[in-house]
């Protein structure tokens, strides 16, 4: 299994942390090898905080060699750009899009709303089975032998967590939208 | 966010180390806050480890020496830059010897992600003769520091452990090992030859730690952290790679299957270990971060090695700088020097892809906050057009647009100095103008001392505190000032600074509140120009009863700015937004709120509802008091109409 490569980019204040931290959490309980490494000496200013997350078999560099981003997560529409041109397929980049922005309960969950948009794909319906397939099957983005596969529950689970205990509800209506549909 | 992971745990190179204090038992560990290292303490404290902020890093070291001294473990942890500071104690504890295991801990920044320059800390190893352990993730970083000790204790000597930004922040499985039995209970017993370095003493231990390095270099030939990895046997045997630190890691990642010596003490070096793992190879390169230190140390042994070009001694590397080195150092002689000299080099930013299209973006520079009471000064020190000589926090940010205020940054400290020192030499009429301005924390660590030489010296002139209650760049850590311990408690009462300035001689303590623009406006063009165009009587001001300041600039005064840090107060109700009356001037927008930003769309600026903190800094500088407040919680209820004008935020 070659190892995947995962961008979470955005600014200060926003919970990237957060978000790749629960990422590496799901993975972690899958006995992956998992490295994550992140600069944020400037966040306390607003500045750039970008993490970078590897699992695999084994991984050994912290940081993903140029161009070799498998997936990107854009917080923040400028910082994303930065990353893009390092992405390997066009549909590897993920974001909210203005619409669904405006329908979140608050900015504070962006974060967890990004995250689960982008791990939904994996997820497998309620009761086992197999990953729903992608909607252009020609796509192998979406592969359901992936190490990302997950179960809805698990997913709500990692919500529960990661998140402050005042703001789990919030967060679990935010992550039910992205898995069901509003 | 501490990740159970299977067997062990998912852990950052700086959560990593302080586990091992923990579990080395560590009774004392002291440092100063500043990127990559804080997390270290910060962490040690949440696992229960004492765990104390020091003043700065100079008193760290000697804290965690007398601990030692009196038998206990103890650590030291600082950010490279912070090793210069502590580098007086470090020469002569070498000296000195431990009697509880102490550990130094440094954390270099190559790339200089948040430092003022990217020097390589291995150096103090043969400078101060010290082992050194350079670990290449977070599992290293457990062990390295857990064996620390017990070499510390083993050779009689301090150990240092050099980490990079790259190790400090990465997270990655670590398995913990049992935890060390408690050590006796610490006393102190007095050791005249070790503990009290006078002139006889310091001959006598300088024989002991040259004696001592031969003995640890033998320990270097058999430690498990020095390791030769054989190559795959696929033909590329014809050169050796020695790397150290997260080099490592990037090797592995571009040559999985290339010989690799992996050294994890590398001061000092084994001789015998890296002549006999050099022997069957044509040459040798060396993968490290900075400086040649492997490298020159190899080439004197008289070994094969190829030479780097400089511009790999810049900056951090990446895996694709490594696979670049080892390319061009396969073929060293197709490369034309000249040419190919800076090629690589790191420039600003994350050093570029090459081969792909250039990003179009640069990333999201650093700001002050919604609210920060440091804006006012910068503003207004911009507008009186002072030469200020500024120090390191985030004020140095005034170094940037929109104010452009700031002109000389050095290091911790350097403010006073430097601004005296330009003083002492420029005519009268251009010294005048020059100011120094240093925050509260930074004035403890290292400022105290320039403030109480330009006393001695008879210096006059000003000297802004901005005194927000907390090392606010590195995360808003109690210090001195507050009197907060590293867990936020009371400790003690925290220093009043105009008494100090006050027993220190200085002539005159003004304090200001930041908030208060005018206040501020008037008291920086009275004490800066002394060109006051209000009468005297008028301009007689509270902190100034006699009103001499605007006649007599030759004093030295201490202009206290004293608001807490904006991330310390909740934000108030009132916040502030701009009206039709606007001129679109620009006035606010010299501010440098990260809240305020011009809408194209609707042809003015805009404030963030969301951001305001409700400062007041803003409406102050409007002159056509086009910028009102508003009570958010009215927009909040139901039916009620959105903040006027508000639009979309900073980062829409």
């Amino acid at each position: 299994m070659r190892t995947v490569n995962v961008v979470f980019a955005g600014v200060g204040g926003q919970g990237v942390i957060l978000a790749s931290d629960m990422l590496c959490a799901l993975l972690l309980a899958k006995d992956l090898d998992v490295k994550k490494s992140e600069i944020r000496g400037m966040s306390q200013r607003g500045g750039s905080v970008v993490s970078e997350v590897r699992f695999g078999a084994r991984v050994c560099a912290p940081v993903i060699p140029d161009g070799e981003i498998d997936y990107l997560l854009s917080f923040d529409r400028n910082e994303g750009a930065r990353f893009r041109p390092q992405v390997r397929r066009a549909d590897g980049v993920f974001e909210l899009e203005p619409w669904e922005l405006g329908r979140l309960p608050s900015e504070k969950v962006a974060n967890v709303a990004l995250l689960v948009k982008f791990l939904a794909p994996f997820a497998r319906p309620p009761g086992g089975g197999p990953a729903s397939p992608p909607v252009d099957p020609a796509s192998p983005r979406i592969d359901p032998a992936s190490p990302l596969t997950v179960t809805r529950e698990e997913i709500l689970e990692l919500v529960r967590a990661a998140v402050p205990p005042k703001h789990v509800e919030m967060n679990l209506a935010t992550a039910s939208v992205f898995l069901d549909g509003p | 966010m501490l990740h159970r992971a299977g067997a062990g745990l998912f852990l950052s190179g700086n959560e990593a180390v302080a586990h091992a204090l923990r579990d080395a038992g560590c009774r004392l560990a002291t440092g100063y806050p500043g990127t990559p290292s804080t997390e270290i303490l910060e962490t040690a404290g949440r696992l229960g480890v004492r765990a104390d902020w020091s003043i700065n890093e100079k008193v760290a070291l000697e804290t965690a020496v007398g601990a030692c001294f009196a038998g206990a473990r103890a650590a030291a942890a600082m950010k490279h830059v912070g090793l210069n500071v502590a580098a007086d104690p470090l020469m002569t504890a070498s000296y000195a010897g431990v009697r509880g295991g102490l550990l130094i801990v440094t954390c270099d920044d190559p790339h200089a992600w948040s430092s003022q320059n990217e020097q390589d800390n291995r150096n103090y190893a043969p400078f101060a003769k010290v082992p050194l352990l350079e670990p290449s993730d977070a599992q290293e970083s457990y062990d390295m520091a857990r064996a620390a000790f017990l070499l510390s204790e083993e050779f009689d000597t301090p150990v240092l452990l050099r980490m990079t930004t790259r190790v400090c922040h990465s997270k990655g499985r670590v398995r913990l090992a049992a935890p060390d039995p408690p050590g006796p209970e610490p006393e102190f017993v007095p050791d005249f030859d070790r503990f009290l370095m006078m002139p006889p003493q310091a001959r006598s231990r300088h024989r002991f730690i040259e004696e001592r390095a031969v003995l640890l270099a033998e320990r270097a030939a058999v430690t498990p952290f020095n390791r030769l990895e054989p190559g795959a046997g696929d033909g590329r045997g014809d050169r050796l790679i020695v790397t150290s630190g997260v080099s490592y890691a990037y090797v592995r990642e571009v040559a999985p299957d290339a010989p690799v010596l992996k050294l994890g003490m590398t001061w000092p070096l084994p001789e015998t270990l890296l002549r006999e793992a050099a022997a069957p190879y044509a040459s040798v390169i060396c993968v490290e971060e900075l400086d040649p230190f492997l490298e020159d140390r190899l080439r004197a042994l008289g070994l094969p090695v190829v030479p780097t070009p400089r511009s790999f001694r810049c900056g951090e590397y990446t895996p694709r700088r490594v696979r670049a080195l080892l390319e061009t150092l396969a073929e060293p002689a197709t490369v034309e020097p000249a040419a190919a000299e800076w090629a690589d080099a790191p420039k600003g930013g994350r050093p570029s892809a090459a081969g792909l299209p250039a990003a179009p973006a640069a990333p999201a520079p650093p700001a002050l906050c919604s609210g920060c009471p440091h804006m006012t000064i910068l503003g207004v020190l911009r507008d009186a057009g002072a030469t200020v000589s500024g120090d390191i926090g985030c004020y140095t940010l005034g170094a940037l647009k929109p104010f452009s205020t700031i002109d000389t940054v050095l290091e911790m400290g350097a403010s006073i100095p430097i601004a005296m020192g330009m003083r002492r030499v420029l005519p009268a009429a251009r010294r005048r103008r020059v100011v120094a301005i240093i925050g509260d924390s930074t004035f403890a660590h290292s400022g105290i001392t320039g403030l109480a030489d330009a006393v001695y010296n008879g210096d006059k002139g000003l000297i802004f505190l901005l005194d927000n209650g907390a090392t606010a760049m590195t995360g808003r850590q109690g210090h001195p000032g507050t009197g907060k311990s590293l867990e936020g408690a009371q400790r003690g009462p925290g220093i009043d600074w105009v008494k100090l300035a006050e027993a220190l001689g200085v002539d005159r303590t003004v304090v200001l509140d930041p908030y208060d623009r005018e206040a501020c406006d008037a008291a920086v063009r009275r004490l800066l120009d002394g060109d006051d165009p209000r009468d005297p009587d008028e301009r007689r001001h509270p902190d100034d009863p006699d009103g001499a300041g605007g006649t007599d600039p030759d004093q030295l005064t201490l202009v206290v700015l004293k608001r807490e840090c904006a991330l310390l107060v909740p934000p108030q109700p009132i916040r502030y937004r701009v009206t039709e009356a606007c001129t679109r001037c620009g006035a606010c927008l010299k501010v440098g709120c990260p809240s305020i930003s011009f809408h194209d769309e609707i042809g003015r600026p805009v404030i963030d509802p969301a951001s305001c903190t409700g400062c007041g800094i803003c409406p102050a500088v409007c002159d056509d008091r086009a910028i009102v407040p508003f009570d958010i919680r009215e927009t909040r209820r139901p039916g009620a109409k959105p903040a006027a004008a508000a639009g979309p935020g900073v980062r829409g």
